[in-house]
């Protein structure tokens, strides 16, 4: 009895965001689903000849592994996210970052040019694993666009980085431009969002947007032009 | 011309799997490296690290059986077997926070992410060599401890390529921190912080704070760090240490226990948890902290016999449970706990010692006189045969240990018997003074009252034990109406009253204590663990009282 407490069965309010917990086992599934497809694409390519099988198979493992990343990375974000999260800004040094996003699409891409332009000391203060799903994401729309130059760009501009992903692609329609760098304004344009593109762009407006130095704020802005006369996008890392 | 030419380097692959060891082999042959060794555990990776220098270390996280990948890397960083200039990378099958969120200054160079295609490392090894290659002579020289030569190099750095400026400034800060020069520390720290908020200038600014016994501006520091990034584990683990030097146990507790949340393997922060859960008389929170640091410190060098300890002590009370089978239950937990901390401290006399007497203290408690007799023997000799009773330091740590998880009884016998003649009064005093507190949670009450208080509220369990509820009441008076009774007495006074109450139906006697204890009780801190029992006796009364009604 002394200093003994009985167990007390108290009911406990939870604060359970059961939103993102469905989310979070709906990605579960698929990731297992996903498993599954690539046994049976595999069962299907043992049956072609072993030239052909070689060339698509090297393609299909690339894409295979990128998604299986990308699944494993939202169910730890879930995870992490449970405690609250605050984006890890640190220093990177954007040289790198371009050369090993470059390099990881021209292997699932030979036919696809990527340029990089960028002082080797230029360095950035970000969440870099944001950033290169951003950069992949651009790099991926571009290509279904029908680009097959594309040139990524990193700068100093007024204190902040500037990084420029440029393509030889037909561009935006010129009368979404207005919309597109308004997004969050736009939200009852479901169509925008709809879109593959509208929801990357959403995306990564949101994830730019959690870089902050004083009172800026990392901004993205998409344009027509650029050297490559296609589509441009810029994100501000202030 | 490049310091680090990878066909020079040296590497280490630690993975318990063997086939891929040999891709990863392949893989760095195929980079142009020549020496390259393999390891299958932590183990056996450290005992190669420590005989020769690799330039490049590539660990799996998970090593199946024995050390992981973050424990290897600690014990590599804690005894500084590899150099400043060499890269370990961290592979894992997915980035997990606990793995990002440990300790700063456990963290890996880089992470690679499995499976790992010959693309993926290269340029991987290619990043994290360029950037050993740019700070090199930094590095070589913190490696060297020539700390002036390094704030040269860092100064020539910061001449030779400006757009690197922030990231040399953190390696200048972290040299005066080396020097302790916190004085010029703190200035470069604030220097950093004027051009742009970051985290590990904050965390940096905070720890010279500490150093300069500035307490206050560094917990400001850090509750102002917790509150941008609030998954900062060693803000968290640097705040509670401040809280802890502050005098705020309770707070102290907090804040480990919230950087847990995110980062629950570290031994070293489960121990001072405990350590801290047992002043603040947190039982519940000491025993899963403890049991946490036991399992977590197998494989561990940071594995404390404090832990052990920790464990038992926070068993003790329940060795006086109404409950039979939770006295059984803790008796035998404590003395599994007491064999692992023989076997595992098995050639520290210091730790014997002390694991005999809460052993035999233990049998005291369950009545066990026989076996307490033989235990405290076995101490006894082992203090003589070791000539413990000649180092005041090994008797002063037995007898701390002792304070924590032994009876009064055995404590007193302890201090007074012939073997801790030359230990000071002060100390003997104090340790008396720390048993006390322990049990009661009054450290300034006079020795006596306290002392009369405790029997009272002994015999009052006993009859209440036997179902004797008006003569444990009485015990309970005895105990309650004093003004230092503790809140575990008033809450088993109330107990006993409720129960009567319960029993014999409307009693005003009991009526009126009960309401006076509550009173009492409304001083009991929100973050107290006795809260819930009060709560719960709270509610129980207050049925009764409407059912009167």
């Amino acid at each position: 009895m002394k200093n003994e407490t009985p167990a007390l069965h108290v009911q406990q309010v939870v604060h359970e965001d059961h939103l993102s917990l469905l989310l979070a086992s709906s990605i579960h599934e698929i990731k297992n689903n996903f498993g599954k497809l690539v046994f049976a694409i595999n069962d299907a390519l043992e049956a072609l000849p072993n030239s052909e099988a070689n060339i698509i198979q090297d393609k299909i493992n690339t894409e295979i592994r990128h998604i299986s990343n990308q699944l494993s990375q939202v169910l730890i974000l879930y995870k992490d996210y449970q405690h609250g999260y605050t984006p890890n800004i640190d220093e990177t040094t954007l040289s790198h970052l371009l050369r090993e996003t470059r390099a990881r699409h021209l292997n699932s891409n030979q036919s696809l040019q990527i340029g990089t332009d960028c002082d080797a000391d230029l360095i950035a203060y970000m969440d870099d694993k944001f950033v290169i799903n951003l950069l992949d994401t651009f790099i991926y729309n571009a290509q279904a666009a029908g680009a097959t130059q594309i040139l990524i760009s990193a700068e100093e501009h007024d204190s902040a980085v500037m990084l420029t992903i440029e393509d030889n692609g037909p561009g935006f329609a010129p009368d979404l431009v207005p919309q597109l760098n308004q997004l969050e304004t736009c939200l009852g344009e479901t169509s925008l969002l709809n879109n593959n593109f509208g929801l990357g762009l959403f995306f990564a407006q949101k994830i730019v947007a959690l870089h902050k130095n004083s009172d800026q704020q990392g901004s993205c802005a998409v344009s027509n032009g650029g050297r490559l006369g296609g589509a441009k996008v810029t994100l501000y890392f202030p | 011309m490049s310091a680090l030419q990878l066909q020079n380097l040296s590497a280490i692959i630690i993975d318990d799997h063997p086939e891929m060891c040999k891709q990863l082999h392949l893989m760095l042959e195929r980079l142009g490296l020549r020496r390259i060794v393999s390891a299958h555990s932590g183990e056996k990776a450290i005992e190669l690290i420590a005989k020769a220098d690799f330039n490049l270390i590539l660990c799996d996280f998970d090593l199946g059986r024995g050390k992981n990948g973050l424990q290897v890397l600690e014990e590599c960083r804690h005894r500084h077997i590899i150099k400043n200039t060499s890269c370990f990378i961290m592979i894992s099958a997915v980035q997990t926070g606990e793995l990002v969120l440990g300790a700063i200054e456990n963290q890996p160079d880089a992470y690679i992410i499995k499976p790992i295609t010959f693309d993926d490392l290269r340029l991987r090894l290619e990043r994290t060599i360029n950037i050993k290659d740019t700070y090199y002579d930094i590095f070589h020289n913190i490696d060297k401890k020539n700390y002036s030569a390094a704030l040269s190099a860092c100064n020539l750095l910061l001449k030779q390529r400006p757009k690197l400026s922030l990231s040399v400034l953190k390696h200048k800060a972290r040299l005066y921190c080396l020097m302790d020069d916190h004085i010029k520390a703190e200035k470069m720290y604030s220097e950093i912080l004027n051009i742009r908020t970051l985290a590990w200038a904050q965390l940096g600014l905070a720890k010279t704070c500490l150093a300069l016994n500035k307490l206050e501006q560094a917990q400001h520091l850090l509750e102002q760090l917790i509150r941008q990034h609030k998954s900062h584990i060693p803000a968290y683990d640097l705040l509670a240490e401040i809280k802890a030097l502050r005098g705020d146990t309770v707070g102290a507790q907090g804040a480990l226990e919230t950087a847990l949340q995110y980062s629950p393997c570290s031994v070293r922060r489960q121990s001072f948890l405990s350590k801290l859960a047992i002043e603040n008389q947190d039982w519940d929170a000491a025993m899963i902290s403890s049991r946490r640091g036991i399992d977590l410190g197998k494989y561990s060098m940071f594995c404390s016999a404090d832990n052990y300890i920790h464990l038992t002590a926070a068993l003790k009370p329940q060795l006086n449970s109404e409950s039979l089978s939770k006295r059984r239950a803790a008796s035998i937990e404590i003395f599994k706990t007491v064999e692992g901390l023989k076997k595992d401290f098995k050639s520290d006399p210091v730790v014997l010692v002390s694991a005999h007497f809460i052993e035999g203290s233990t049998h005291k408690q369950l009545g066990q006189t026989k076996e307490s007799e033989k235990c405290i023997l076995v101490a006894t000799e082992l203090i003589k045969q070791n000539n413990l009773d000649q180092r005041s330091q090994d008797l002063q740590l037995i007898g701390q240990r002792m304070s924590l998880a032994c009876d009064a009884d055995t404590l007193k016998d302890f201090i007074d018997s012939d073997i801790c003649t030359n230990l000071s009064n002060d100390f003997k005093k104090n340790l008396q003074k720390v048993k006390k507190s322990t049990a009661h949670n009054e450290v300034d009450e006079p020795e006596s009252e306290i002392d009369i208080i405790d029997k009272f509220n002994n015999k009052g369990v006993q009859f209440f034990e036997q179902g004797a509820l008006a003569e444990a009441i009485q015990m309970f008076e005895q105990a309650t109406t004093s003004a230092v009774a503790s809140y575990s007495i008033l809450l088993n006074g109330m107990q006993a009253h409720i129960a009567y109450l319960q029993k014999h139906g409307r009693d005003q006697f009991s009526y009126d204590a009960c309401q006076k204890i509550i009173k009492r009780l409304e001083t009991m801190p929100p973050t107290d663990r006795r809260r819930s029992r009060k709560n719960k006796l709270e509610s129980m009364f207050n049925q009764l009282e409407k059912e009167w009604k």
